[in-house]
């Protein structure tokens, strides 16, 4: 076992951060069709920290005739209080599914739990071209985002469709976190390795990797089915866990050891 | 949410004595602020700048519309104490915050307390720092939720959101100031940590651009005081140096982003028009100058931070002062003169609402910051100069041919004016703080 330490001086963004996770990560069986209906948990957590999970993150994809619509439910304790997202996307029938509307409502809480109804707030947007039409709490905006637009979200299930090619790179613009527009993104097939999951079963994964203005390095690992069980960026961990969301439940703090 | 409760006497003053009696005469209403803090962003990390590495697009929004001061210095490089400048207009020594976790001594209230008092709703967002990073109990604060300890990647996405909705959802027409603390680029911190030993890394992401380049000033003087070489740690290739570089500027970058989100909102709701936009960072970041990373030290890159003031339509549009030396502890005055009330008693920092306007006035010839292990800084127009207790080393660099510096004159006898100068505002300046109980031991000279 390594220590952490010495995890941190090897592991920043990268799966082996997460020892403990990966070693008793038990790979899902069932068969998946990434192109069909499917709803996955993702438990997220902060790299090499002992916080255990902060929350989770849920999506939700249901085809539809002119692309699919993604559901996605986040809820993050934070050190003061919660946070809570819900949005819907429409995305385009292309290879990264791409945006064509979104509905988000976003909420934080109190450590009391109580909801704060200052900083409670619903986004929708629509695109059009090359830009974005927004609509928050009444007001409007029309913002610039060069096509194909992109949500984080719709990543989740761009890299499930898409065929490893380490010849093919994917150029876009990012939706990050609902209303956050972040050009100039690039989307890799970087390669595949294989890590020791639960009873020391060997787990092949294929890597995409994503870089572009105001994002660090994210890396997709997707299974032989193409069922995408970690996204790591820095930081941050969304690491496949059908339980995330019912463990979720009741948490109201959130990381809080380091003195920075 | 929590607001603590305050008497409007004691420290906090008279509030009907402090209003200027000039806005009364006027019946202009005060205009509201934005505060917008970084943590860990350096001067040279933008693009309105001169960084071609960088995008921040809404950094240059800000600059666009108002003043960068580019001689702009921390008061002390390191997180909480330069914070505890910013809200009460005093040096870490006077405030008692001479370290990261350590309060605002008792007697000196901060700007939510002050302009609370006065009439302002005060809110509050993100890192604070003194003493807790994050917390819902802030004096003089209402409390925004959001944010995770030492980890802005996530965290800030909630702070600017919160703001974002408090923004959309405020009905009340009375002014406010609006604080949102930021914890990106401070990320950096863990990439660094991640990185540090020879080890080789983890594999380098395909970027389809070049690399930065290492800094012109990438060697140092090796002669430098020991404290000095605290965060010279890292003993990377130049192609690993590079790598850092361009990770530090995607960190800037996603807080550039939340920046545009607390810029939107503002317009969306109309009140840009009655906002003092001002934004600053806690410290810089090394970015291989001088081979060094992180901060705590007081070469310019941890010590010298964005200042930007943008009022649409009041201040001068894409002005950048290079002219006048000012420091974090003028940001509270400045906010207290915009409000039209006087600052707090004993703050040392000075508005810089006559610079915005271009207003000729006499400046302070000199800017000082603290530093760890009792390190202390002045600059002038001329030179810089360094020097830590109990440390035989002192620095001096001439201001007009190595601001890099590189080449420490202190030791050359043809500067020895210069160095006494240096010396004696030094000595005088400290002389003229309130020290804090705690700072009392940590002076360099007399």
């Amino acid at each position: 076992m390594q220590t952490k330490t010495e995890r941190r001086d090897k592991t920043y963004g990268t799966l082996e951060a997460f020892p403990e996770f990966i070693e008793q990560f038990t790979p899902p069986a069932a068969d998946f069709d990434p192109r069909g209906a499917w709803k996955q948990t993702y438990a997220v957590r902060l790299f090499a920290e002992d916080s255990g999970t902060l929350g989770f993150l849920e999506i939700e994809r249901r085809p539809a005739a002119d692309g699919a619509a993604l559901t996605v439910a986040t809820r993050l304790a934070h050190v003061n209080g919660i946070q809570e997202q819900n949005a819907k996307l429409q995305c385009a029938a292309d290879a990264l599914g791409s945006l064509r509307s979104i509905q988000l409502e976003s909420v934080s809480s109190g450590l009391d739990g109580r909801p704060v109804a200052a900083a409670k707030l619903a986004i929708g947007g629509q695109v059009r071209g090359g830009s974005i039409e927004w609509t928050r709490a009444g007001g409007k905006r029309s913002a610039p985002a060069p096509p194909p637009l992109v949500a984080n979200w719709a990543l989740f299930d761009a890299v499930q469709r898409l065929t490893p090619d380490p010849n093919k790179s994917f150029e876009f613009t990012l939706l990050d976190d609902g209303d956050l527009i972040k050009p100039a993104q690039r989307l890799v097939y970087v390669g595949q390795t294989t890590v020791q999951a639960a009873g020391g079963a060997s787990l092949s994964l294929h890597c995409w990797e994503q870089t572009g203005y105001g994002v660090l390095p994210t890396h997709y690992w997707v299974d032989g089915k193409g069922r995408l069980l970690f996204a790591i960026a820095g930081q941050k961990a969304f690491l496949y866990d059908p339980e995330a969301r019912n463990n979720a439940r009741g948490r109201g703090r959130g990381a809080g050891r380091k003195k920075a | 949410m929590k607001r603590r409760d305050f008497v409007c006497t004691g420290i906090l003053g008279a509030p009907a004595l402090a209003i200027r009696t000039a806005r009364a005469a006027a019946a202009v209403p005060p205009p509201s602020f934005l505060f917008v803090i970084a943590d860990q962003l350096s001067m040279d990390a933008v693009t309105a700048h001169g960084n071609r590495f960088v995008r921040t697009p809404n950094l240059d929004r800000l600059a666009r519309a108002g003043v960068s001061f580019r001689d702009s210095y921390t008061t002390y490089p390191l997180c909480s104490p330069a914070r505890s400048s910013m809200f009460t207009g005093r040096m870490p020594s006077e405030t008692g915050v001479i370290s990261n976790g350590l309060p605002i001594r008792a007697g000196i209230p901060n700007l939510g307390q002050w302009l609370g008092a006065r009439g302002y709703e005060t809110v509050y967002a993100g890192k604070w720092h003194v003493p807790n990073s994050y917390t819902g109990d802030i004096p003089g604060f209402s409390v925004l939720p959001g944010g995770f300890t030492g980890q802005g990647h996530m965290g800030d996405a909630a702070v600017s959101r919160a703001c974002q909705a408090w923004l959309h959802n405020r009905s009340s027409q009375s002014p406010f100031l609006l604080v949102a603390s930021l914890l990106q680029p401070h990320d950096i911190c863990a990439w660094v940590s991640s990185h540090t030993r020879e080890a080789p890394w983890e594999r380098m992401a395909e970027i389809p651009a070049p690399l930065p380049p290492i800094p012109a000033n990438f060697e140092y003087d090796q002669t430098e005081p020991r404290a000095m070489r605290s965060e010279r740690r890292p003993k990377w290739s130049e192609k690993q140096w590079r790598y850092y570089l361009w990770s530090y500027y995607r960190h800037v970058e996603m807080v550039d982003a939340e920046i545009g989100r607390l810029l939107d909102a503002l317009e969306d709701t109309g009140r840009a028009n009655n906002t003092v936009v001002i934004m600053t960072s806690d410290h810089g970041e090394g970015s291989g100058h001088h081979q060094m990373v992180l901060k705590n030290y007081l070469y310019d890159e941890a010590a010298k931070v964005p200042l930007l003031v943008s009022w649409p339509g009041r201040t001068p549009a894409g002005k950048q002062d290079t002219a006048h030396l000012v420091s974090g502890i003028d940001i509270a005055p400045t906010i207290c003169d915009y409000a039209g009330v006087a600052a707090p008693p004993e703050v040392t920092g000075r508005s810089l609402r006559p610079l915005v306007e271009g207003r000729n006035v006499q400046w302070r010839e000199m800017v000082a910051s603290e530093v760890a292990r009792g390190g202390r800084m002045v600059r002038t127009s001329e030179c810089k100069y360094i020097v830590y207790p109990n440390d035989p080393v002192e620095q001096l660099f001439d201001w007009k041919t190595d601001s890099g510096e590189t080449r420490n004159l202190a030791s050359d006898s043809r500067h020895a004016l210069a160095l006494e100068a240096h010396r004696r505002l030094l000595k005088d300046w400290e002389g003229r703080l309130k020290l804090a109980p705690n700072a009392a031991k940590g002076r360099v000279r007399g």
